[in-house]
């Protein structure tokens, strides 16, 4: 099982479908009786390879619960999530897991780093969760440092970097296994204009140049203006799907 | 106890429990003065139930291991006294002859028994009952059953003399006196009548040198009044019939005084009954001659020197400086008091002056006065309850101290953990601080709310720590009655409330100090740091104005003045402005400011280090003039640190190789630390000459081993991350990560980490050194020839029964077919002082004479530490020089000084200028001048050669003549000695044959007319290494309390550490860890931090035992040095299986945790 995921997913070859993200009247409800937030409300969804999309709306409409829904690392209540094919819903925990290693990276707006690693250590670890022997892992997670332009920092812990710098190393992080889905919540949230436009240059040529999928969360008009996709949501329901000019 | 540590238990009691009522008071106060700050920290208890638990848990266990060594302490002394009650029952004083009992007794005649009693009633109106006494000590037989009492002790009463010292009851509890006995009648205790399964009506025979006695059982009575015996086995008779049977008529071994009061009350009249009665009975003319003697400038110089504290009077107990200060104070009245003619009556303390006399070298001086001592009064008066009961609290709070300084480990560990928690609880409140830093909370603000916080915390603990403490006190008894299990010494559960508000008292100061401390160092926050959770690194420190510092000493030296300034100002009104002056004002705030500004202006400078280097040196200096261990040791670790902290300071400009000096700096200090206090022993003897070391060496050694280990280690976790990313690459390619990061985390978390490997550390150290050094005692069972010198059986006999040939006598009595002895040898001790004929002093010390016959010297197989090679290089070639020149003789290995500073003062003869851990063959012969220590017979100087010591473990089963040193020779000396051939009263037996065990009963049983009181040497040793070996488990569960300790520290940390990596844990699944994987993370950092303190403590006590070896090899040869690695291996996987049991749950947790909840919150 390990490894045909290891293969399959290294050698980059991603799916042959077209669509690898699909949801249909996905519910998402939190709470208990006396205190229920219905926080998605039967999302149709669907995503293709390659594509990177855009889901905005305001604070509380449910965007980051439908990345975490679409990710697995959060259950749904009623609908289907389908991966490559895939029902996630049918993968118990530690499948999901393997899923999510083989399958996924996650961007997030405070970085999670793992303050103790250094940045060549951070990005090291999804490819040793996949069972990458160490010296194979420090090469790959040196080669995608050094694509993140951060080839001279490899030794740095977190708290030795910038803001810019740190979001470099979870990019590196969640590109290094080569997924097919890159799950990015507000990305740019703790950056600077500068620093947002250079991240998301390089997020976007990341995307053009490995095919990756990019589902993205964000407020910012010029995270999104990189999309191809911008879905807007409101209330625990999907308002507009638009493409853009990308 | 009365005391511990030196100190009064009632004042120790009284100290800390006010020092714990004024802290609570003024807590109080502040949390009052501060509602809103209490209520802020007070409401944490209740917001997290199980966090409250949890802390309370463990800061309690500080206390509970206070609690536990006073607890056994106080069962001890109170076991001893009960059976001190027991055995002397209404009696509180004796009066005896003065002279020894040797060659029969002496005795006290009809009219000095009137004379004694006259005195008594004369000089004091609080003794309520003089009773004479006839005692002797005899075999017994039961004639009705065959059972028989080597050692059957008949005590004769007067029944006109016996009121106040209690009735007599049997069985049944019908009142009988000893005036209802008939003619050859006695009365049996419960304990004698059990022996020899005696009822009414048995008829009984004594063996007496003189024949037989028959007498018969008129009842069994019920212990206490005058049938107080304790364990001894007691008939009682009457005292005129007794006298009659035994050929004593008009003869009274002792006089007993009951004190008014009852049994326990009458301690209280003790001192003042005997110094009375002392004084009565000296001969005022020889004390007077004495007292002229003694009042000479030379003397009260030397008496003067003798008392001053300086280098030269080191090995001068308290005690006897107090002895010498008493002597100088009645001596320089000028003229004679009744409390020097008590002084010089109390022959220890007399001793303890000639001792010193004997300086002067004036042997004419010293000659006058022992002569003179010799008259100085007729009786001996002894305070023997009141000695009896001194004795039982000093092994009761021995008891306790020894518990304490093993516990002290612990205690420091528990303190540890204190620290710990309230960092941890500061560092969950981090930003919560650090926000209200920002609205306006000043310093103190966070102080009072951690202290109050930390204060309930205190008292809840302690409280809870002495309940635990008593708990676990009565286990130890427990488990201590079943290593005894002896049915004359029972253990009785005993807590006194002095104990108890020691241990509370103790504990709540403890934990208040360290909370004050941590709030004080919590409240030091950066308040930027705080809210944005940066490090400590990233905060430059602030400038020093030397200008301000020296103002705000000046200030806090004239601090009334300040408040009254300040307060004029204010606008509150009067009520509060004298109240709030009279508060700072306080002796101990005022000081505080002082000490405070004092600190801030020492502190910039001890961060220079020189200051340090300076102090050092002057420690060092110190410890080498007064030669003191513990200074010298101190001052060196002074100067490694003072050089540490020298670089740090020269480089903290050079701000790209600042990190590397520190790790340098610290490197080196923990390396050199390490070094020099892991050395052995000896290493800096050579240069710095033998040093003296007390029991806090013990202490400091461990925590400074500890410390700087673990001081290195944490200052190179590079390493042990590289040396663990080495293994797991290439073993456990598919945890690797996991490995990583549970590594990763506790090094990088250097404070938390080191403290609580610390823990571990110091509890694992002193168990492996208990482990490995009770391994020591072995030798006794893997060499047992060394300790029974070859024989089978030892057998007493008391004096003056002579048993002829036992061989003849087995084989006349029809046993030879069941004892079959291959050899018989003898010996009999006679009380005796010697000194070393070249030397100038006059003085003779104590040295008994181990007089044995010749069959002994061709058969012990007893070894020697030390011997002249002139004589052999064999111990068969010594003892046979020995056999064929009587003029030769053997001294045992007590001659030496032990130097141990847990063992028990030395006394008597001692070689001085042999050094105890020189070459075996470099002994040689010295002469010995000797004399009986005794009044029974002239008083005749004799000498022998001394061509040896014997082996130290050679003492053990030797059956010397009592406590100290002794020598052997041949029984050649005996008439020429003694003026007459006495029977010898040890016998010696190595069986051709046959089982000792067996063999024991029968000889006892052949031999009753003797008296013959045998033993089975081997099992004996084997006996005792059972005893031993119980008490080691029973002190190793008392240090491995401590355990406890860093095992909650483990839960301390690993809850922590869930709360504090929540969002870590969730980004870690996200990126496909498993919640298997976060739960095996945690338990595996669990277990890293735990063996990492394991090893250390391992390695550092195997190190440290190997020191103690070696230093004990020098003493004892033969002795093999063997880890126990398998008890070691079990001790390391029971603490690693409780820090996993406790690492579970937190960890479980950790895996539980769903990623989208705790990656929501951002």
């Amino acid at each position: 099982m390990y490894d045909y995921f290891v293969k399959f997913s290294l050698l980059g070859d991603v799916m042959p479908q077209d669509i690898i993200v699909e949801t249909n009247g996905l519910h998402k409800i939190y709470g208990s009786e006396s205190l229920r937030v219905h926080a998605l409300k039967g999302i149709d969804l669907k995503i293709e390879t390659g594509e990177m999309v855009a889901v905005m709306g305001p604070s509380g409409c449910g965007k980051t619960t439908l990345l975490n829904c679409l990710s697995g690392l959060d259950s749904i209540n009623e609908g289907d999530v389908v991966i490559d094919n895939r029902p996630i819903s049918s993968l118990n925990d530690n499948q999901m897991s393997e899923f999510r290693a083989k399958f996924m990276g996650f961007i997030f707006q405070t970085y999670n780093l793992l303050s103790v690693l250094t940045a060549q250590e951070n990005v090291e670890m999804p490819l040793l969760v996949s069972g990458v022997k160490s010296g194979l892992a420090a090469e790959m997670a040196k080669n995608q440092l050094e694509e993140v332009g951060l080839l001279d920092w490899i030794d740095h812990k977190p708290d030795q970097l910038s803001g810019g710098q740190r979001q470099r190393v979870a990019i590196a992080r969640a590109l290094v296994n080569q997924p097919a889905i890159i799950w990015a919540d507000e990305p740019t949230g703790n950056l600077d204009s500068s620093n947002e436009k250079e991240i998301m240059d390089l997020m976007a040529r990341l995307n053009s140049e490995h095919n990756q999928t990019v589902v993205l969360v964000t407020h910012s008009d010029l995270v999104a203006s990189y999309a191809h996709r911008i879905i807007t949501m409101n209330d625990g329901v999907v308002v507009s799907s638009e493409n853009t000019a990308k | 106890m009365e005391k511990l540590f030196g100190i009064q238990t009632d004042s120790l009691a009284y100290g800390s429990g006010i020092l714990a009522s004024l802290m609570f008071l003024i807590l109080i106060f502040v949390a009052i003065r501060a509602i809103v700050m209490f209520k802020i920290g007070a409401r944490n208890l209740p917001r997290n139930p199980n966090q409250t638990v949890l802390i309370i848990l463990g800061l309690m266990l500080s206390t509970t291991i206070i609690g536990a060594s006073l607890g056994v302490g106080d069962t001890v002394t109170h076991s001893i006294r009960k059976v001190v009650f027991d055995g002397l029952g209404h009696t509180d004083e004796t009066i005896r002859p003065t002279g020894s009992r040797f060659f029969g007794e002496e005795f006290i005649s009809r009219d000095q028994l009137d004379r004694i009693k006259q005195v008594i009633k004369s000089k004091t109106n609080n003794v309520d009952g003089v009773m004479s006494l006839v005692e002797i000590v005899l075999p017994a037989e039961n004639l009705s059953n065959d059972r028989a009492e080597a050692r059957m002790t008949l005590r004769g009463f007067n029944h006109s003399e016996t009121t106040a010292f209690g009735k007599l009851f049997l069985l049944d509890g019908t009142e009988v006196n000893i005036s209802s006995l008939g003619k050859n009648e006695l009365f049996l205790t419960g304990s004698s009548s059990s022996t020899l399964s005696a009822s009414s009506g048995d008829q009984l025979r004594f063996y007496s040198t003189e024949g037989v006695h028959d007498f018969v059982v008129k009842g069994i009575l019920k212990d206490g009044g005058l049938a107080s015996g304790g364990s001894i086995k007691l008939a009682i008779l009457n005292q005129s019939d007794m006298q009659n049977e035994f050929a004593l008529i008009d003869k009274f071994n002792e006089v007993l005084l009951s004190n008014k009061g009852g049994i326990e009350g009458g301690l209280k009249y003790s001192e003042e009954i005997t110094k009375n009665l002392r004084l009565a009975f000296s001969n005022a003319e020889v004390s007077n001659q004495m007292f002229d003697l003694l009042n000479s400038d030379k003397i009260l110089d030397l008496i003067e020197k003798k008392i001053e504290i300086n280098s030269e009077n080191r090995s001068v107990s308290e005690t006897d400086r107090e002895t010498f200060g008493d002597f100088l104070t009645e001596i320089r009245k000028g003229s004679i008091s009744d409390e020097f003619i008590n002084l010089i009556n109390d022959s220890r303390k007399r001793f303890l002056l000639f001792s010193l006399v004997k300086e002067l070298e004036d042997s004419s001086l010293l000659d006058q006065l022992v002569f003179l001592s010799l008259d100085l009064g007729e009786f001996q008066v002894e305070e023997s309850k009141k000695s009896a009961i001194e004795f039982a609290e000093l092994i009761g709070s021995s008891t306790t101290t020894f518990l304490g300084l093993f516990g002290s480990f612990s205690i420091i560990v528990g303190i540890l953990l204190i620290f710990l928690v309230m960092v941890l609880l500061s560092a969950s409140r981090q930003t919560e601080m650090g926000m209200a830093r920002a609205i306006g909370f000043k310093r103190y603000h966070l102080i009072q709310i951690f202290t109050l916080e930390g204060w309930l915390y205190a008292i809840l603990s302690s409280l809870v720590g002495t309940l635990f403490g008593v708990a676990v006190s009565f286990t130890l008894v427990y488990l201590l009655q079943n290593a005894i299990g002896s049915d004359d010494f029972n253990i009785s559960p005993k807590y006194t409330l002095t104990s108890l508000v020691i241990t509370f008292s103790s504990g709540m100061i403890l934990t208040l100090i360290t909370v004050i401390i941590s709030s004080y160092r919590i409240s030091k926050l950066n308040i930027i740091v705080a809210i944005r959770g940066l490090t400590e690194e990233m905060v430059k420190p602030p400038e020093i104005i030397w200008k301000d510092r020296f103002k705000t000493l000046l200030i806090a030296i004239f601090w009334p003045v300040k408040v009254f300034k300040d307060l004029r100002k204010s606008s509150i009104s009067f009520f509060k402005k004298t109240f709030r002056v009279i508060f700072s004002i306080l002796p101990p705030i005022w000081l505080w400011q002082i000490l405070k500004s004092i600190f801030s202006i020492l502190s910039p400078l001890l961060r220079q280090g020189w200051p340090i280097i300076i102090l050092g040196i002057i420690a060092t200096y110190y410890g080498l003039d007064l030669l003191k261990g513990t200074y010298f040791s101190v001052g060196i670790s002074l100067v490694i640190l003072g050089i540490g902290t020298l670089l740090r300071y020269v480089f903290s400009k050079k701000i790209f190789i600042v990190k590397r000096i520190n790790r340098f700096a610290a490197s080196l200090e923990g390396a050199l630390l390490l070094a020099f206090w892991g050395a052995p022993f000896d290493t800096f003897e050579g240069l710095t000459g033998e040093l003296e070391f007390g029991v806090e060496v013990f202490i400091l050694s461990g925590v400074a081993m500890v410390a700087s280990s673990v001081w290195l280690i944490m200052n190179n976790t590079q390493i042990i991350l590289w040396v663990f990313n080495f293994i797991t690459g290439k073993a456990f390619s598919s945890l690797q990560a996991v490995f990583k990061t549970a590594v990763a985390y506790p090094i990088n978390a250097k404070f938390r980490t080191g403290l609580t490997v610390s823990m571990f550390a110091l509890i694992i150290f002193t168990l492996v050194i208990n482990t490995v050094l009770s391994g020591l005692d072995n030798v006794g069972l893997n060499q047992p020839d060394r300790l029974t010198g070859g024989y089978d059986i030892q057998a007493r006999l008391p004096k003056g029964f002579d048993i002829g040939d036992l061989k003849k006598n087995i084989e006349d009595k029809g046993f030879s077919d069941r004892i079959s002895i291959d050899v018989v040898a003898k010996s009999v001790d006679v009380p005796s002082l010697a000194k070393d004929a070249s030397s100038e002093e006059s003085q003779f010390d104590e040295l008994g004479l181990k007089i044995v016959n010749d069959s002994y010297f061709s058969s012990n197989k007893f070894e020697f530490s030390h011997y002249d090679p002139k004589y052999g290089s064999t111990p068969m070639e010594l003892w046979l020089a020995l056999k064929n020149d009587s003029n030769l003789a053997v001294l045992s290995n007590d001659v030496f000084e032990s130097g141990d500073p847990f063992g028990p003062p030395q006394e008597g003869f001692l070689i001085k200028d042999f050094p105890s851990d020189s070459e075996a063959d470099k002994w040689v012969e010295r002469q010995i001048l000797f004399k009986p220590n005794t009044t029974a017979v002239e008083d005749k100087v004799v000498t022998r050669t001394v061509i040896g010591i014997l082996d130290p473990l050679a003492g053990n089963y030797q059956g010397g003549p009592g406590r100290g040193p002794y020598m052997i020779t041949s029984d050649d000396v005996m008439v020429d000695y003694l003026g007459q051939q006495i029977p010898f009263d040890t016998i010696y037996i190595s069986l051709k044959d046959g089982d000792a065990k067996e063999v024991v009963p029968i000889l006892e049983k052949i031999f009753i007319v003797f008296g013959m009181d045998a033993v089975d040497t081997i099992g004996q040793i084997e006996s005792e290494a059972e005893t031993g070996e119980s008490f080691n488990r029973l002190f190793q569960g008392f240090v491995g309390l401590g355990l406890l300790v860093g095992v909650a520290a483990i839960g301390v940390l690993s809850v922590r550490a869930v709360v504090e990596r929540r969002k870590i844990i969730g980004t870690l699944r996200a990126i496909g860890y498993t919640s298997n994987m976060i739960q095996v993370q945690f338990l595996l950092e669990a277990i890293f931090v735990t063996v990492l303190g394991v090893l250390i403590g391992v390695g550092l006590g195997i190190l440290t035992s190997w020191n103690i070896f070696n230093s004990i090899s020098q003493e004892v040869e033969g002795l093999t040095y063997v880890v126990p690695w398998v008890n070691i291996i079990v001790l390391v996987s029971i603490t690693v299986v409780f820090a996993l049991i406790t690492a579970f749950l937190p960890a479980r947790q950790a895996a539980k945790i769903f990623p989208a909840e705790v990656l929501r919150n951002e």
